[in-house]
């Protein structure tokens, strides 16, 4: 009889928990399909099945070109980022020099900088290359997120590997970037992808850096993009549209998140990167 | 013959690390230190956003300053030390609330039962969802007209009237919380779970043979041993937190009841285009963040060595 | 193929000191193993040759070429490693062929060498496998193929056996020494079992504590160690090493056997070298006395504990049957002519 009566107290704490992690993005997706004065009534389960704010976000505004536009940037930063983050990693996990261990703490310190404290001196030199409203000065910003915790993981994975692997490549005849490209980088390969989504995840969701650097409503990414979608007038409620869009940018997401779970999860916890 | 030089082949190793490095460096040189030591520079000056150039030195102004016998600047800034507080607030509150869900979740995480694996997907859902569009999921949630929140709590009874969740400045910063804790429970759940997956089981079988009651068991064998784990995700989360813009930001824009330090900077550096005065509240931000990580990692120390003794 | 020469090799790593000033000759096409306790300096010492490691100070002429500046695939020299080391994401064919394509041969000229060292190691059926499809023995294969290939003037093991179990371990170590034979390159090995050691050397190196203690062949180093730890290092059960006095007609031992010596005697403390195959029970007095403890049975022959006069004991090797029981009371014969005599400093005398 306790047993019973644990087991579906466990079940309930297990569903409850369930509706609380998943229920405010169920909503998100009932709000969006509902159409006209719809939404003005609060429903718990789905009233109707109307795609029409969908079609507006798409033909009222450039969502779609904010879309392609998180996409190109969010693809540079993660092929940027793992490029340095290897070369660099490389160094920082298998050769022994003086201030190694300096550099390692100093790019963690990195991650630890407030946004708003580089925000006034990035804003300067995104004027300087003349890059203000451009995608480019979103890719070249986000390097301050990405990099250290790059850095970080490859290189905690980086040093798991074995060190007569790489010897027998030098014995073989290997360079450095023979040793980075062709042995490295195969071995590397889960982590490259951990880090990577990682770092897609981050600039596909940063907010700030785009909000201020971008002007125009065609070079935005999607977070601001969201953020600004407004009704058609004063009195409309944008609510129907804003979830759209909101499900239209997190779908994928999610996606990328359940598809790579293991491998994510082991990217967050053996660099105890930030969320 | 043997060259004098007796390590060559050691020194290219080294050459070949530091070329390896300059590139991540170079760029994390222009992305960060560059930006910080301008902002630094900038903060010392009345530059507007336009124009830095037409910059003047101002020594400590925009940080304070006693004119006429008055203090100006914004450490004489009642907002200013309302977002201090504001920031430390939220800072606490969340983190506090993240590791007590995040322990709770990992707890039932690491259990034995059938939905398992959905579970621990589940979990990372609110972690994957943008920023901005939690906080626009929210926002329309707590809604005062039309929003869920108010319909439920009215059903059920326990409120009277609908609140205004995010107008109401009693109301508003709690509700900011609220939705943090949702969004970064997950990955503090995430962390104590693979903590709690690397400890012994032999400590558990022997106290389920002495008939010790799970809740003892918890605070008395699994606590400890997740310690060093769990340190370590209050740490990043507290330092995090005490960062908080796009949340805020987006839920209720500038409104003094939820105005944290990040807020605030941006507000004045672009809103107001006071790069000086913008500056000096990102600089103290940093000072603030960087004072805090100093105590944190003393702390950490004081952890380890009496860990060891 | 090509002679290898230490001149006064010293290796730091940081402030401590590995290797202490090693000079040693190679002969071109000889075997030759290093072999020692662990941390002697014997992995060191290889992976100075190699290259993995930089010397500290001293000489490393590779075939009349000083090295120790030359980068490790441009001594001429191949490793086999502990681990196999094999690359994971290739397969046996491309772990086989890296080296030659690093080095620029031509499609052709690698396939035909590929194949050809595939072949001799009866490997040409695995050539498309990934290393994780394949034995601990293949892998060993593919490693030595590896080495093979690149046609070097010096072949360098890392003890290469050591991952294998017991069986495979001597197929393996036949299979090197034929190797050898075939290839009459220079081989330089290193072990810390002395079974592998004495088999395959045709010199061996004793080292400890990065000084080299004896350098010679396995049968000279057994017979004529030079010292107290040589002796004791080399042969299974340990050599007998009894405290003994100078008295009349030869040395006394503990419990008052007397062996006889010739020669000089200095004073001072004197340990006699006894091996366990040159004891046998004596019909007479004997040399050494004393109550069996413990018969451990070998098969063909048996090892008999005896514990000697002061404590002391000593292990010899009992061929006829039946064995002697523990409680019995045995005296033993030596040859004089195998006792070894060593001074207060270890030395031999």
């Amino acid at each position: 009889m306790m047993a019973l009566a644990r087991a579906v107290a466990f079940r309930l704490l297990v569903a409850a928990l369930l509706a609380y992690l998943l229920f405010p993005f169920y909503y998100a997706v009932i709000t969006s399909m509902k159409g006209g004065s719809a939404i003005f009534s609060v429903d718990y389960w789905p009233s109707q099945i109307d795609f029409s704010n969908y079609a507006r976000i798409f033909s009222e505004q450039p969502f779609a070109l904010n879309m392609l536009n998180s996409v190109l940037v969010a693809f540079a930063v993660v092929a940027l980022s793992l490029l340095l983050g290897l070369t660099a990693a490389f160094s920082l996990g298998r050769i022994r020099f003086r201030g190694r261990n300096a550099l390692l703490f100093a790019v963690l310190a990195v991650s630890m900088f407030p946004q708003v404290a580089v925000l006034s001196g990035m804003f300067e030199l995104v004027r300087a290359f003349g890059l203000y409203n451009s995608l480019l000065s979103l890719v070249f910003s986000y390097m301050i997120f990405t990099l250290p915790f790059t850095v970080w993981v490859l290189t905690s994975f980086m040093r798991e590997l074995p060190h007569e692997i790489e010897e027998a490549a030098i014995m073989d005849g290997a360079g450095p970037w023979t040793l980075v490209v062709r042995i490295f980088l195969p071995l590397l390969w889960p982590a490259m992808v951990t880090t990577g989504l990682l770092a897609f995840i981050v600039a596909w969701n940063e907010f700030l850096f785009a909000l201020t650097f971008i002007l125009s409503n065609e070079q935005r990414t999607v977070p601001v993009a969201i953020a600004l979608i407004t009704g058609g007038s004063e009195f409309e409620l944008p609510w129907g549209g804003i979830m759209a869009a909101s499900v239209t940018v997190t779908l994928p997401l999610i996606v990328l998140v359940l598809v790579f779970q293991r491998r994510l999860v082991a990217g967050l916890t053996a660099g105890a990167v930030k969320g | 013959m043997a060259a004098a030089a007796h390590d060559s082949l050691t020194r290219a190793r080294v050459r070949t690390a530091w070329l390896f490095l300059a590139p991540m460096l170079l760029v994390l040189a222009i992305v960060a230190l560059w930006p910080l030591a301008r902002t630094l520079l900038l903060s010392l000056t009345d530059a507007s956003l336009g124009n830095a150039g037409a910059a003047r030195f101002v020594g400590f102004e925009n940080y304070l300053v006693k004119e006429d016998g008055v203090w100006y600047g914004l450490l004489a800034d009642p907002l200013w030390w309302l977002a201090l507080r504001n920031t430390l607030t939220f800072a606490f509150v969340s983190v506090a609330a993240e590791v007590v869900l995040g322990t709770l979740i990992a707890l039932i995480l690491n259990a034995r039962f059938r939905f398992r694996g959905m579970m621990r997907a589940a979990v990372l859902v609110p972690w994957a969802i943008p920023t901005v569009v939690s906080a626009k999921m929210w926002a329309w949630m707590l809604h005062d007209q039309f929003g869920i929140v108010n319909d439920l709590l009215l059903r059920l009874g326990l409120i009277g009237a609908p609140l205004a969740w995010l107008a109401n400045a009693d109301l508003a910063l709690w509700s900011v919380i609220a939705v943090d804790v949702w969004k970064t429970t997950p990955f503090v759940a995430l962390l104590v779970l693979a903590a709690l997956q690397m400890l012994p089981e032999d400590c558990y079988e022997a106290a389920r043979v002495d008939g010790i009651h799970p809740v003892k068991v918890f605070f008395f064998v699994t606590l400890p041993l997740i310690r060093p784990a769990l340190i370590v995700a209050v740490i990043f989360r507290f330092l995090d937190a005490m960062r908080v813009f796009d949340l805020v930001y987006v839920m209720t824009g500038n409104a003094d009841a939820t105005l944290t330090l990040s807020v605030h900077a941006r507000q004045i550096l672009v809103d107001f285009q006071d790069a000086g005065s913008g500056s000096a509240a990102s600089v103290l931000l940093f000072v603030v963040i960087a004072l805090l990580s100093v105590l944190c990692l003393l702390a950490m120390r004081g952890e380890v060595l009496g860990r060891r003794q | 193929m090509a002679e290898v020469k230490l001149v006064g090799l010293r290796k730091s790593f940081g402030r401590t000191e590995v290797i202490h000033g090693v000079d040693l000759r190679i002969e071109d096409g000889e075997f030759v193993v290093f072999v020692g306790p662990s941390g002697c300096g014997k992995s060191t010492l290889l992976r100075l040759i190699s290259g993995l490691e930089e010397a500290t100070a001293g000489e490393i002429w590779i075939g009349g070429r000083e090295v120790s500046q030359v980068p490790p695939a441009r001594r001429g020299v191949s490793m086999v490693f502990q681990s196999y080391a094999l690359y994971p994401h290739m397969n046996v064919y491309r772990n086989i062929a890296f080296g030659l394509s690093l080095a620029g041969a031509s499609r052709a000229d690698m396939e035909a060498r590929v194949r050809a060292v595939a072949e001799k190691l009866q490997i040409s059926e695995l050539l498309e496998r990934r290393p994780r499809e394949l034995s601990g023995g293949q892998r060993q294969r593919v490693a030595i193929a590896r080495a093979i290939v690149r046609e070097p003037q010096v072949f360098l093991f890392d003890e290469p056996l050591s991952n294998l179990d017991a069986g495979l371990r001597a197929d393996t170590r036949v299979e090197i020494a034929r190797m050898h034979d075939e290839l009459q390159a220079t081989m330089i090995y290193v072990t810390h079992d002395q079974v592998e050691a004495m088999t395959l050397a045709d010199r061996m190196v004793l080292l400890n504590d990065g000084r080299v203690e004896q350098i010679g062949p396995p049968a000279e180093l057994y017979r004529q160690p030079r010292n107290l730890f040589v002796a004791g290092f080399l042969g299974s059960p340990r050599m007998n090493l009894l405290e003994v006095q100078r008295g009349e007609g030869g040395l006394l031992l503990p419990g008052g056997g007397v062996i006889a010596h010739r020669g000089e005697v200095p004073g001072g403390r004197l340990t006699l070298g006894l091996r366990s195959e040159d004891l046998h029970p004596a019909s007479g007095e004997g040399v050494v006395r004393g109550e069996v403890t413990l018969v451990e049975e070998l098969g063909e022959t048996r090892l008999v504990h005896l514990r000697i006069g002061d404590g002391q004991s000593v292990i010899f090797r009992h061929r006829e049957l039946p064995g002697p029981r523990p409680g019995e009371q045995i005296a033993l014969d030596a040859d004089p002519d195998r006792a070894l005599l060593f001074d207060g400093n270890g030395e031999r005398l």
